[in-house]
């Protein structure tokens, strides 16, 4: 496996705030890397820093090979960036923003630049000012795809945009990663995440908490089950990793634990099953039992220190 | 060099935005050149008048205080006298508008972001907003020139190289304060203030030459 960025404990504070503390984040080269994390948790600092327009206080970073900030101008030529919050310059119109930006990093697509004008249904001849976020969001877009860069750095790059044209943004991303383009994919919309990418970093507070493919971050989660059964079911909540057990009559409702699923499985089909809906945990669990045990451990601290 | 890296994209792209603006205050300083040009011009016909306008002028402090020394009684004269200092003001707000709006505006907008993670040097937002205002500094102190020039080449040259030193000077302290400020509005404001200071200084230097000095 070849790896597009490295960064290992990046630490960077603002005054006080220490907004990165001992990040880690490993992209590997043609895969889609979700970024996760709740808002102001350091995935746009981290990001500046990988564009070299930030330094860090302490860490290292790596970029396809070069130095994020010693090499930033030549890197730049391989790497196109979205951010999360576009301005346009009021009075140039998206078209003028569209080549300028791929003049800066020396030159793009002008075929691709049409297809993906057409396809985000983007009137390139709009001032900046009469566009919308979604518009100003689909200019810095369209910009990217359409350059040649090996490395695409998107920092939440659909807010603001419909479900239609989200829908759009996937598929282009899709069509990314078959190219063998390797994306960074920063982002609070989980299912977007869950449809796109590969692997996943998970961060809070300045920290990487969680990393892998979703397959080995779904065995950290819960798998809910319903069944209807032949019989009234006994003991099962007495099963390891089952948790909030809701019987009524031949009905039941439970929580798994996905790596104890099997054996809840052969518990229930011992009964003899009628009916069964199971839902596979969504990432969206993922975030919150990551984030609930943090903030119970938080409160709890709290409590200790009072 | 690398630090320099897409100066002349940006510096185009500056130019494409201010496509309207830089005009404008050009034509608003040249027409206010010419205006007092033909006031002074339809005012004061001989020789004579306008030596008894510059004795009047150099005799009272408070007018010395506000425009300087009349030396030149030429309409020519009169108008540089009359422009020169106070233009030389409003060139100096029109240079440190121009380098915060490329500066630390565009920073504080985000546009410097999207802008720097192309193929562009650290240098190149700073180099390429300079080079913008200089490019409309030197535009209209050519123009001023052009405007004086028939009352004489050697006074509307000397106006010319005046509004630009007074240009490339503010432009310079504007390009500092957007560096140890953090939003616009205050880079503004430091470097405005710093024009309205040496306009006292000077005000202060030409009321204390005295009458007739």
């Amino acid at each position: 496996m070849t790896t597009a960025l490295t960064v290992s404990g990046l630490v960077k504070t603002f005054g006080r705030t220490r907004a990165l503390d001992a990040l880690d984040l490993t992209v590997a080269a043609g895969e889609v890397h979700g970024f996760l994390g709740p808002n102001g948790a350091g995935k746009s600092t981290t990001i500046r820093i990988l564009l070299g327009l930030m330094r860090a206080d302490s860490g290292s970073a790596e970029l396809l090979g070069g130095d994020p900030w010693r090499d930033a101008t030549s890197l730049h030529r391989r790497i196109a960036y979205v951010p999360g919050d576009v301005t346009l310059w009021p009075n140039l119109s998206g078209g003028e923003v569209i080549d300028l930006l791929g003049r800066l990093r020396g030159g793009l697509d002008r075929t691709r630049r049409d297809e993906l004008l057409d396809r985000f249904e983007l009137d390139p001849k709009k001032k900046g000012r009469a566009y919308s976020k979604g518009n100003r969001q689909k200019v810095a877009l369209v910009a990217a795809l359409a350059s040649d860069a090996e490395l695409l750095i998107l920092d939440e790059p659909t807010s603001g945009l419909d479900p239609l044209m989200e829908e759009v943004f996937q598929e282009c991303v899709r069509e990314e990663r078959d190219r063998g383009r390797t994306v960074l994919l920063s982002s609070h919309i989980l299912s977007e995440v869950e449809a796109l990418c590969d692997r996943v970093t998970i961060i809070r507070k300045g920290r990487t908490v969680e990393s892998g493919t979703l397959t080995e971050l779904r065995h950290l989660t819960r798998t809910s089950i319903q069944a209807e059964l032949a019989a009234p079911p006994e003991g099962i909540g007495s099963l390891p990793g089952v948790h909030d057990v809701a019987v009524e009559g031949t009905r039941v409702r439970l929580e798994v634990d996905t790596p104890q699923l099997d054996a809840v499985l052969r518990r229930l089909t011992q009964v003899g099953v009628r009916g069964l809906v199971s839902q596979p945990p969504t990432l969206e669990e993922l975030f919150l039992r990551h984030y609930e045990s943090d903030g119970a451990s938080d409160a709890r601290m709290e409590k200790a220190n009072r | 060099m690398t630090t320099l890296a897409g100066t002349r994209t940006l510096l185009r792209l500056g130019l494409r935005r201010d496509r309207v603006m830089i005009p404008v205050w050009i034509l608003l300083l040249l027409s206010s050149v010419y205006s007092t040009l033909a006031g002074y011009a339809g005012l004061y016909k001989t020789e004579a008048e306008r030596q008894k306008f510059a004795d009047g002028v150099n005799d009272q402090a408070s007018t010395l205080a506000f425009y300087g020394r009349l030396h030149d009684t030429s309409v020519g004269g009169l108008t540089a006298w009359r422009m020169g200092a106070l233009g030389a003001a409003f060139v100096g707000v029109f240079c440190v508008l121009l380098v915060i709006r490329h500066t630390r505006a565009e920073e504080e907008d985000g546009r410097l972001e999207l802008v720097g993670a192309g193929v562009v040097g650290r240098r190149a937002p700073l180099t390429s907003a300079l080079l913008l205002t200089m490019v409309a500094n030197v535009a209209l102190a050519l123009l001023v020139t052009a405007v004086l020039a028939k009352e004489g080449a050697a006074g509307a040259v000397a106006t010319g190289v005046g509004w630009i030193g007074a240009g490339a000077f503010f432009a310079a302290v504007a390009a500092v304060a957007a560096q140890v400020s953090e939003n616009a509005r205050v880079a503004r404001g430091i470097a405005v203030c710093v024009i309205g200071v040496s306009y006292l200084i000077r005000a202060i230097g030409d009321a204390s030459s005295g009458p007739g000095g």
